[in-house]
């Protein structure tokens, strides 16, 4: 079992020395139950631990890879997208319509792009020109090309996109929307704002939840029931209707840094409560258990109690917690800005970009209008595919 | 397989009885994360009539496995190898379809588990649960169910049968609850009882009478028996063979008298000498008492009677008693659960508030004193807590568990003063110094005790406050911490306040006792007076069933 | 048991009124009220001067009591409720608010109830299922599907529902309960099927995800409570397999998810709200998000006490059912 040789005065109990013991029907209660595999062996600290635990679960794999790739694209946003995302094209314009065959016959890996142009036919209906995609002059697309210019933080002028057309040409992979600008690309950039959000209103409920909770819990006595009271009359608000009672709060004209801190702080007004429950509640069972009544018999004081005993224990909780609830706030961005609620231009959101939604007219007509979702759901998949991962992983011993 | 253990048991032809259970060859994998476990290499047994057979052994010995393979109850990661047999009145047992083994298990074979106070399904009435093993395997009416449920409970001797076949199990003791799982076992008159464990979790006093019921009911029903334990005393008492089993095999067997008296193998003589022996070194009494309590009361509110009629009533755990504790003395309290032990313990060392009455540590009152004010003192009075799973913060690594005591009272110079008297904390806990940076869960039960008393022997303490450190450890390393607690003791001239159920540890280690009861002292003096002329009735039926288990 | 309901109510009491003065606090804070709608109204669509138009609006403000100040705004109403019933009155209906919370309120509970019994029995058979078969392919099948439902946005199902039905089905009437053919008739068969037909997609959306978490928390819940001793002492006595399932296990396992309602029903609730704003229901949901945009104030604050009154009940109701199924919470222990 260890490389050490204990003390032999220690004969190690037979059922370390020989190997794990068996799952199933065991023998008595206090028998540690050491399987390789699901527990530790050897020096292995806590996160060592959770990542070979993680690594185990499929689920939880995709779901990191997915979360590093959008924080990834939110980063580097200008870099991916493949056009700016503020110019302006053809209005509603439908998807390209691509072929991974080439003009000339041959298969290629790399699709063939072919604009949609206004074709030579007239609508019999409305006599305006069909627009058909312009098979004479299709778009070459590469990689690292140069296109529209951006600066990285701020900073850095550059024009290298990752993806887009070699000829300077716009490319719509998902179409336009009503002013004419490229879906994608502002897909891709809205996801900074989006995500940023999320982030923050997540930072916000996780630290107020966590303090709340945790000296509710720990303090215990009338500051308990009171806090609690108070948690209660929080919860029992119906969350949606408020979210949209205080959204309408925001005043229109404000400036968008205003509006974003505003949208953060409606948010994190009710999130928290559902976490401090959590964390008080293991708090509770923590304080009572040996090895903090112990630290306090060693005469430890209330803060190091707390900070280097219940806090290291309820973080795995608060952790899967985190990340489970940022797809809630990415979700609740999005409705709320289907309904109308959402960051004004020139800043883009998922949200705001289905603002452009909202009207069943504009979806019937063009459908690849609701392609934003497609961005919120593969962030919502992948925040959530990482928190199933963490939460089998993290299990307490 | 060695010559100690052969297959059949040395008075296999030359029984009185007849063979009603021969089982050979026993072999159990479990298939886990990461691998293939053995759990049962090689076991093989015989059961005749009317017996009581033992198999004994200590953790991960396999003796609950292989009980479980004779009702096939095991899970379905569990293979039995295909050459074991067990034969019930001819026919192999593991051979027989499911539905046919359904038939049989609470019919003609039943077992009683361990653990008392999750044995009951707590959604259903006693009656209920009685009447539905009645109902399983006959053709009874209700009302006849439920009068042969109520027959049963007396049998088992529950007071007031009527009333408790409509109780639910949470109103019931664990003794209880025990005989009624006795009753459930029992009630379609079986002819083979697995008991497994079935008084370890329960009160000593508990233990004689439901060991005792069981010999009465197996000698009325001439039933045969298969215990399954890990306690000499028990097995000494109650058992006519015994097999004792190690890491899934059996390692010898034989009558009851014959392996006491002259035990072959080593792993036997091995358990033989762990029963906890010898006496607490004799010291000379006087001067100021290290801790006093005078009066001490400690009182809490409790809810009884469910969320629709809440009914709080006070309960005294600690009914104004008082107590002294000299140096280098170790004093041991003893009571069963409910008395209040563990309470007055932490009372005394001010981690839980009294209500009621003074304590001095080293003649300076305590009683009065905030967590604040006990701060500085908290470096002379340490504790050890009977669970060694719960008692290390699996978070931390040894040195850092050991080391915070240490910071926080600012003892040591500096960081290397510190580690180096982490170092010599292990050393004296038989631990080696090398293992700093590892963590709680690469240690056992035992070697996680000495960890504990480690972090409290750090801090040079005066006293120790040592609260059932070996209640959940095996009885092999049971004696190595009793060792070790007293060549601590006369090492660094501590005292020890010593709580604990198990008087037979309290002989080996104590000077001086007292017997609790319901938050009472019901008798107090050395032990050699307590333990061979107790005073009253109580101590001396818990004297009787802690060393002879006859109730 | 009187007694317990006694006190939960009237510990919901004030919660209830410290609910109405926040939710009433923060509608009254929005810039502009229905009068100023009423003013942009008229210039509009009334082509009403703006000076005129001004005059219009103060005198409308002035005949309702708008100008009041807020506190006293409030304590009328409450008043009202209190000793007549009377919620207010609706500006853009220019009903009693009363009567518009009849018109919507039953359906919203009706259909959020439907869908919170089928999400319960589906999802929790499901996780019996599920449980039973843990690792086979019908665990992992499962184990997608609550996945799902879990992750995809309600509303986003009900844009793309919409869209299936509406432009690729050519389906009439989305957004009402019935047809213009039985929306006057009395209750038949033929109004339940035309009530089913046309309300499908809202329950099949609120129940999806409402049913992949009790899936998910019932089948967690029973495989931890298969490891426990009485389950082994269940089949000791010869009971089935099945049988030591569904009479021991499930009652079990079935307790933490009913006291686990505190979390469901508002996720219900809000699950019905969005899908129901998205097909435009008559229904509380939409109710508040059209009186929110014109400054309706007595409909939003009305509906939004109703909500939370409503879930507030929920909660109680949860806690007596835990109390009648868990006999350890009813009777308390004694030994």
């Amino acid at each position: 079992m260890t490389e050490h040789p204990i003390d032999s005065a220690i004969p190690l109990p037979p059922d370390l020395a020989g190997g794990p013991l068996p799952a199933g029907a065991e023998d008595s209660a206090d028998t540690p139950r050491v399987v390789q595999g699901r527990f530790a062996q050897k020096d292995e600290g806590y996160l060592a631990l959770v990542w070979r635990r993680f690594r185990r679960s499929v689920v939880g794999m995709i779901g990191l890879v997915l979360v590093l790739l959008l924080l990834l694209m939110a980063i580097f946003a200008d870099f991916f997208a493949p056009m700016d995302a503020k110019e302006q094209t053809i209005s509603f314009a439908a998807p390209d319509s691509f072929s991974f065959t080439a003009p000339d016959g041959s298969f290629s890996l790399l699709p063939t792009i072919y604009p949609l142009v206004e074709s030579d036919q007239l609508d019999p209906i409305t006599f305006q020109p069909i627009m058909a995609p312009d098979l004479k002059n299709p778009t070459p697309l590469g990689f690292f090309v140069k296109g529209a210019p951006y600066t990285i933080f701020w900073v850095i002028p550059a024009d290298i996109h990752f993806f887009g057309s070699s000829n300077g040409k716009p490319v719509h992979f998902l179409g336009t929307d009503k002013l004419g600008r490229d879906i994608l690309s502002r897909g891709i950039v809205g996801s900074r704002i989006s995500l940023t959000i999320a982030l923050i209103v997540v930072a916000l409920t996780t630290t107020i939840g966590t303090l709340v909770g945790i000296s509710s819990g720990y303090l215990g006595g009338r500051l308990d029931t009171w806090v609690q009271r108070f948690v209660e009359v929080v919860l029992a608000f119906p969350q949606l209707p408020l979210y949209l009672a205080l959204t309408t709060l925001i005043p229109v004209t404000a400036p968008s840094n205003v509006f974003i801190a505003f949208v953060i702080a409606v948010m994190a007004a009710l999130g928290w409560a559902q976490l401090s429950r959590e964390v008080r509640s293991k708090t509770l069972a923590l304080s009572r258990i040996e090895y903090v009544r112990a630290a306090i018999a060693v005469g430890s004081g209330d803060f190091r109690i707390i900070v280097r005993h219940i806090l290291p224990n309820v973080m795995s909780h608060i952790i899967v917690a985190v990340t489970l609830a940022i797809p809630t706030v990415v979700l609740l961005e999005s409705f709320l800005g289907f309904l109308g609620f959402a960051v004004k231009p020139p800043l883009i959101s998922w949200g705001l970009m289905l603002q452009d939604a909202g009207s069943f007219s504009v979806i019937g007509s063009y459908p690849w209008i609701l392609s934003p979702v497609v961005f919120v759901l593969i962030a919502v998949f992948a925040f959530n595919a990482l928190g199933d991962g963490l939460r089998d992983a993290v299990d307490p011993y | 397989m060695s010559t100690l253990a052969p297959t059949e048991r040395h008075d296999l032809g030359a029984h009185g009885r007849s063979l009603i259970l021969d089982a050979r060859n026993i072999a159990v994998d479990f298939k886990v994360e990461g691998g293939i476990v053995q759990a049962v290499r090689d076991v093989s047994f015989q059961l005749h009539k009317g017996e009581t057979i033992a198999l004994v052994g200590e953790s991960g010995s396999g003796k609950s496995v292989t009980a479980r393979t004779v009702m096939r109850l095991l899970t379905k990661r569990a293979t039995i190898a295909p050459k074991a047999q067990i034969t019930l009145d001819g026919e192999d047992l593991l051979k027989k379809s499911a539905n046919a083994m359904r038939s049989l298990r609470g019919n003609k074979i039943a077992m009683i588990f361990q653990e008392p106070m999750s044995s009951l399904n707590p959604v259903y009435t006693i009656g209920a649960q009685i009447c539905e093993v009645l109902h399983l395997h006959n053709r009874m009416s209700r009302k006849a169910a439920m009068e042969r449920a109520r027959e049963l409970l007396e049998e088992v001797q529950i007071p007031d049968p009527e009333a408790r076949l409509r109780q639910y199990p949470h109103q019931m003791s664990g003794g209880q609850r025990q005989r009624v799982m006795i009753a459930m076992a029992l009630a379609n008159r079986p002819e083979i009882l697995i008991a497994d464990e079935p008084t370890t979790a329960l009160d000593v006093t508990v233990q004689a009478q439901i060991l005792n019921l069981i010999k009465e009911l197996r000698a009325k029903y001439g039933m045969a028996v298969i215990l399954i334990t890990h306690d000499l005393t028990i097995v000494r008492q109650f058992s006519d063979y015994v097999y004792v089993m190690q890491s899934g095999e059996v390692k010898e067997h034989n009558t009851t008298e014959a392996l006491f008296q002259s035990p072959q193998h080593p792993y036997t003589r091995h358990l033989l000498a762990s029963e906890p022996k010898g006496r607490a070194r004799p010291i000379e009494l006087g001067g100021q008492p290290v801790l006093e309590g005078r009066d001490v009361r400690v009182a809490f509110t409790l809810k009884r009677g469910g969320a629709f009629r809440p009914d709080f009533f006070e309960l005294v755990a600690v009914d104004n008693l008082s107590i002294k504790l000299q140096r280098h003395e170790t004093l041991g309290i003893v009571g069963e659960s409910g008395s209040g032990k563990t309470t007055f313990g932490q009372a005394l060392i001010r981690l839980i508030s009294n209500n009621g009455g003074q304590i001095y540590f080293d003649g300076e009152p305590i009683h009065d004193k905030d967590r604040h004010a006990m701060r500085p003192l908290r470096q002379r009075m340490q504790i050890v807590f009977q669970d060694p799973f719960a008692s290390l913060n699996p978070r931390m690594s040894i040195r850092q568990i050991i080391e915070e005591g240490l910071i926080v009272n600012h003892i040591g110079k500096n960081e290397r003063d510190r580690v180096e008297r982490v170092r010599q904390a292990l050393r004296d806990a038989g631990l080696p110094d090398t293992i700093l940076m590892r963590f709680p869960h690469e240690f056992s039960g035992g070697q996680r005790q000495r960890i504990a008393i480690a972090r409290a022997i750090a801090m040079e303490p005066e006293f120790i406050l040592l609260d059932e450190p070996t209640s959940a450890l095996d009885l092999s390393v049971q004696a190595q911490i009793i060792d070790l607690l007293r060549n601590l003791q006369e090492q660094k001239g501590l005292s020890y306040l010593f709580i604990s159920h198990d008087l037979k540890v309290v002989r080996a280690l104590c000077h001086r006792v007292i017997v609790m009861q319901n938050g009472k002292i019901v008798e107090q003096g050395t032990v050699d007076e307590v333990l061979s002329h107790p005073q009253t009735e109580y101590a001396a039926r818990l004297i009787r069933a802690a060393f002879e288990i006859a109730a | 048991m009187l007694r317990f309901i006694a006190t939960r109510v009237l510990y919901a009491i004030p919660v209830l009124l410290i609910l109405s003065v926040v939710t009433f606090g923060i509608i009254k804070a929005q810039p502009g009220d229905y009068a100023d709608y009423l003013k942009s109204m008229l210039m509009s669509q009334g082509n009403v001067s703006d000076v005129d138009a001004q005059k219009q609006a103060d005198a409308y403000r002035a005949a309702h009591g708008l100008n009041a100040p807020l506190p006293l705004q409030y304590v009328n109403w409450v008043s009202g409720i209190v000793t007549r019933f009377d919620f207010g009155q609706s500006f853009y209906y220019n009903r009693p608010v009363g009567d518009i919370v009849a018109e919507r309120l039953p359906r919203t509970i009706l259909l959020a109830l439907t869908c919170h019994i089928l999400a319960s029995v589906i999802g929790i058979t499901l996780g019996i299922v599920a449980a039973t078969r843990q690792y086979s392919w019908v665990d992992t099948l499962f184990g997608v599907v609550s996945f799902l439902g879990m992750t995809i946005p309600r509303f986003l199902l009900a844009l793309i529902i919409i869209y299936i039905l509406a432009f690729k089905l050519n389906v009439q009437e989305l957004g009402s309960f019935n047809s213009a053919y039985y929306g006057g008739q009395p209750w038949s068969w033929g109004k339940f099927v035309d009530l089913v037909q046309h309300v499908w997609p809202v329950v099949f959306i609120a129940t999806f995800g409402g049913l992949a978490y009790n899936m998910r928390v019932m089948r967690a819940n029973l495989l931890d409570v298969l490891n426990a001793q009485y389950i082994e002492t269940a089949r000791a006595k010869g009971l089935s397999q099945s049988a030591v399932i569904l009479k021991h296990a499930v009652p079990n396992a079935l307790h933490p998810l009913i006291a686990y309602q505190g979390v469901v029903l508002p996720y219900m609730m809000t699950g019905e709200i969005e899908v129901a704003i998205v097909f435009g229901l008559a229904t509380v949901g939409p109710a508040i998000v059209s009186s929110l945009g014109v400054g309706d104030v007595w409909v939003t604050a009305t509906f939004m006490l109703v909500l939370s009154a409503t879930l507030l009940v929920g909660n109680i109701i949860s806690d007596i059912l835990l109390a009648l199924l868990d006999p350890r919470v009813r009777l308390g222990g004694e030994a």
